[in-house]
């Protein structure tokens, strides 16, 4: 039992807070919004947390534990998102339901990362990272082209929400001072944050088996020394292919919650380069190749974007005096800088990330240490 | 007469203008210790690597136990290559036809709920022949050409739109007018550029995993597999993982044989998640269509039966470690396996250390561990006994024999003469990429022209 515990990792316990805090959100919400004067909603931010979580571990799985660098995570994002929006929309005959989708999404993922792995996997670092670039943006210009699917520009909406048995739905809808009444969208929120909560954990789980497995052995060898490794009868093209279409499967999950939360694809645009870059972002800052390292990369990554980035907004309207509409005094165009200031920083100071794992962090200090 | 275990033909290895090993040949027999020897540069590595597959021959065979190295021409690969090719030229065919018009023809031709699959199935054949098509735009049917520059009729009623598509497909039949004449050309063009982007991607799909096939004929993996495994001059071992792990990795390919999709545990794993979402999106959509008002008490139902499977799942992944790709008892058998074979080297006091942390003797010695976990029939060993001290060596000699012991064959490379001498059975003697020499210890030693190649020098010792 205490091998399985140790195979399965600590993190569930972190579920088991986070799925304890739940209840004290609204309080937790109160407090900080008499503190700063704003309001947060903690529990919107933490479904959003989470489902960043998810594509960060997506990401995770093929730039940290297989080594593909791959700069078109949100490509497959929107796959995702958009396999979610046509299957269930009203508009379209399929209304499947989230439940449905919530199959077919990470489905649609791992079809678009097969067909893109297959032929460009054998390439080496750099040219990977500029193949899966081009294929993020020719995605992105192809769902806003395809206008008598996507909707163009405006998305696919609404995104309904997810079926749930009458009394946990009914249950839902109420919170620890009373019913809410007819306020639907708590309901919804609170499924939202309890599915993408359990859909977390048990990736994680998952995930943390995996990188103990025989598979996981073949990534560690492969980022090692990828001939000695096919010499000892590990396929790396196979191996890289697995690792490239679960993480694009997993991404097409994240899409799918991604959607339902928002009731919305959103427009293509959204995801853009920028945010491969912030996903990859998330990574660098918790630890490559770390599964607790992309977590609190996420956590920091969204907390500083939601949280912190308004509070500072507003800190800067009162000091320049008033609802000010100058550029300088909006804390969100200062937020690039910001992140470029701190991915430069870490890479001087702890290129490993805030929480790396171990195996990761021997690596590239004995790269260092070669290369100095 | 059996063939030799190992069998080299007439291999040639050119850079370039640099000829590395020149028309080869080498025969180790089953149950021998055979060794390369040579100068350095001689392109003793270079045969090694010809051999494992790292370098593709000039020219030349190799051959284990009487079949060659390389895979096998078989029929199911065309029919593998023609299904890649399907592949491209179906995304050939619907870039080409344009997926969005074809979207907009089959999908938002209908009413969304009262919506017929075969119905659709009909527009999408029509809309591939490039006949006239209905569109349902702002709740008016618009009859067009397949392209929609032109407008045939604009009507009200399904029903009105059928016999108005009717008539424009009798219109484009017969054409009369000139813009009717117009229209079906364009139709022809359409189909012509079609049908040519689709062969065009079968053409293209097929050469290309054709090419792939060539060019991954014998790699490193597949000579693995099929039992060589061997060291390598400067080692290259997993740094980072531990001594266990490093073994570890390379028996890896028995516990994926053993990991088949047989194994009920597996299949459950795999395939209850799956099959029951699948059955929900199913059931979903049946009572959708058959009866809309219990669709809102199905979900009841049917989370009910979606979370208990999930929770099997689950247990059935922990329990088994199915997503370990290998049971928890295949584990620990691999690992009590790579820890005796790590005794059998002599590094059972090393289990949990970094690869990187061993001494230069006990890492060759964890090299030669690992390739045995592979379960070879042949171990080629490129320079084992570099920069061991004399008695290390003479304790790599006795590995070696019990190597040869056990059943394997092994055909080495070595500078060392005391080791070469002391435990070949055969040896052959390159020199400038050729064979020299081949023969005994006792042979080799009298040759005149081994001598000379050696400056007249036969041993170092």
């Amino acid at each position: 039992m205490a091998a399985l515990l140790k195979k399965i990792g600590g993190l569930p316990v972190l579920a088991l807070v986070l799925l304890a805090v739940y209840p004290f959100a609204p309080v937790l919400d109160w407090g900080l919004e008499a503190a700063t004067g704003q309001a947060l909603h903690i529990d919107r931010q933490l479904v959003n947390i989470f489902i960043f979580s998810l594509l960060a571990l997506a990401l995770n799985l093929q730039v940290g534990q297989a080594g593909l660098l791959q700069l078109g995570i949100a490509a497959f994002f929107a796959i995702g998102a958009f396999t979610t929006g046509v299957l269930t929309v009203e508009k379209y005959p399929f209304q499947i339901g989230f439940w449905g989708a919530l199959l077919v999404a990470p489905l649609a993922g791992a079809l678009g990362g097969f067909l893109l792995g297959a032929p460009t996997l054998r390439l080496r670092g750099d040219y990977l990272a500029i193949v899966t670039l081009g294929f993020g943006e020719v995605m992105r210009i192809v769902l806003l082209n395809l206008e008598n699917i996507t909707d163009g520009p405006r998305g696919l909406n609404p995104v309904p929400p997810p079926w749930l048995p009458t009394p946990i739905r009914d249950g839902l809808s109420t919170n620890v001072f009373g019913a809410v009444a007819g306020d639907a969208s708590v309901g919804t929120l609170r499924a939202m944050y309890f599915l993408a909560l359990i859909v977390l954990a048990a990736t994680v789980v998952c995930l943390n088996l995996l990188e103990k497995s025989r598979i996981g052995r073949a990534f560690v060898a492969l980022r090692e020394d990828e001939l000695a490794a096919s010499c000892m009868g590990i396929e790396p093209a196979r191996i890289k292919l697995a690792a490239f279409t679960g993480g694009a499967a997993l991404a097409g999950l994240a899409g799918c919650f991604y959607a339902t939360n928002l009731t919305t694809t959103a427009e293509p645009n959204t995801y853009d380069f920028n945010y491969s870059i912030m996903v990859l972002c998330c990574l660098i800052i918790g630890g490559l190749g770390s599964l607790r390292g992309a977590l609190l990369g996420a956590g920091l990554l969204l907390g500083f974007d939601n949280v912190i980035s308004p509070l500072l907004t507003r800190l800067l309207q009162t000091a320049l005096g008033g609802e000010s509409t100058h550029v300088m005094a909006s804390f969100s165009n200062w937020r690039w800088i910001v992140f470029g200031t701190a991915l430069v920083v870490m890479m001087r100071l702890r290129p490993e990330g805030l929480w790396p794992s171990s195996r990761v962090a021997e690596e590239l200090h004995e790269t260092q240490e070669e290369s100095a | 007469m059996t063939a030799p275990l190992l069998q080299v033909d007439k291999l040639t290895l050119r850079f370039g203008g640099l000829t590395a090993v020149s028309e080869v040949d080498l025969r180790v027999e089953e149950g021998q210790i055979a060794a390369v020897i040579g100068p350095n540069g001689a392109g003793k590595t270079s045969l090694f690597n010809a051999i494992t597959g790292i370098y593709e021959p000039t020219s030349g065979e190799v051959r284990l136990d009487g079949q060659d190295l390389q895979e096998p021409m078989l029929p199911r690969l065309l029919l593998r290559w023609a299904l890649v090719g399907l592949g491209v030229g179906l995304i050939g065919l619907m870039t080409a036809a344009n997926v969005d018009s074809l979207w907009a023809a089959v999908v938002k031709a209908q009413d969304p709920n009262d919506f017929s699959v075969a119905h659709a199935l009909h527009d999408a054949g029509a809309y591939m022949a490039a006949q006239p098509r209905v569109d349902l735009r702002m709740a008016k049917y618009f009859v067009t050409s397949f392209d929609g520059q032109t407008t045939f009729a604009v009507v009200k009623t399904p029903e009105l739109a059928a016999t108005a598509l009717a008539d424009a497909q009798k219109r484009l039949e017969n054409p009369q007018s000139d813009d009717d004449r117009a229209t079906a050309g364009r139709a022809l063009a359409a189909l012509r550029v079609r049908a040519g982007a689709f062969l065009a991607g079968l053409l293209l799909g097929f050469l290309a995993a054709r090419a792939v096939w060539q060019r991954t004929r014998r790699t490193p993996t597949s000579v693995a597999l099929r039992g060589v495994a061997r060291t390598f001059q400067n080692i290259r071992l997993f740094h980072n993982m531990t001594v266990v792990e490093n073994v570890l990795v390379a028996s890896d390919r028995h516990l994926r044989a053993q990991a088949k999709l047989s194994d009920p545990g597996r299949l459950t794993a795999f395939l209850a998640p799956g099959g029951l979402l699948a059955l929900t999106v199913a059931l979903a959509f049946a009572v959708r269509k058959a009866a809309p008002d219990a669709a809102e008490a199905l979900p009841d139902v049917v989370l009910g039966a979606l979370l208990l499977g999930l929770l099997a799942w689950l247990v059935v992944i922990v329990r088994r470690g199915a997503f370990s790709s290998a049971s928890l008892d295949q584990e620990r058998v691999a690992r009590s396996d790579a820890i005796e074979l790590l005794k059998f080297v002599g590094l059972e006091h090393r289990l949990r250390d970094l690869a990187r942390n061993l001494p230069y003797g006990e890492q060759r010695r964890l090299e030669i561990a690992r390739a045995l976990a592979t379960r070879p029939r042949l171990l080629l060993l490129d320079e084992p006994a570099a920069g061991m001290n004399p008695s290390e060596t003479v304790s790599l000699m006795h590995l070696i024999r019990a190597i040869r012991d056990r059943g394997m064959t092994v055909l080495l490379i070595e500078h060392h003469m005391r080791v070469v001498m002391g435990i070949s059975d055969r040896i052959t003697v390159l020199v400038h990429g050729k064979r020299i020499a081949e023969g005994t210890p006792d042979e080799i030693r009298q040759n005149p022209a081994v001598i000379e190649a050696y400056l007249g020098v036969d041993e170092e010792q």
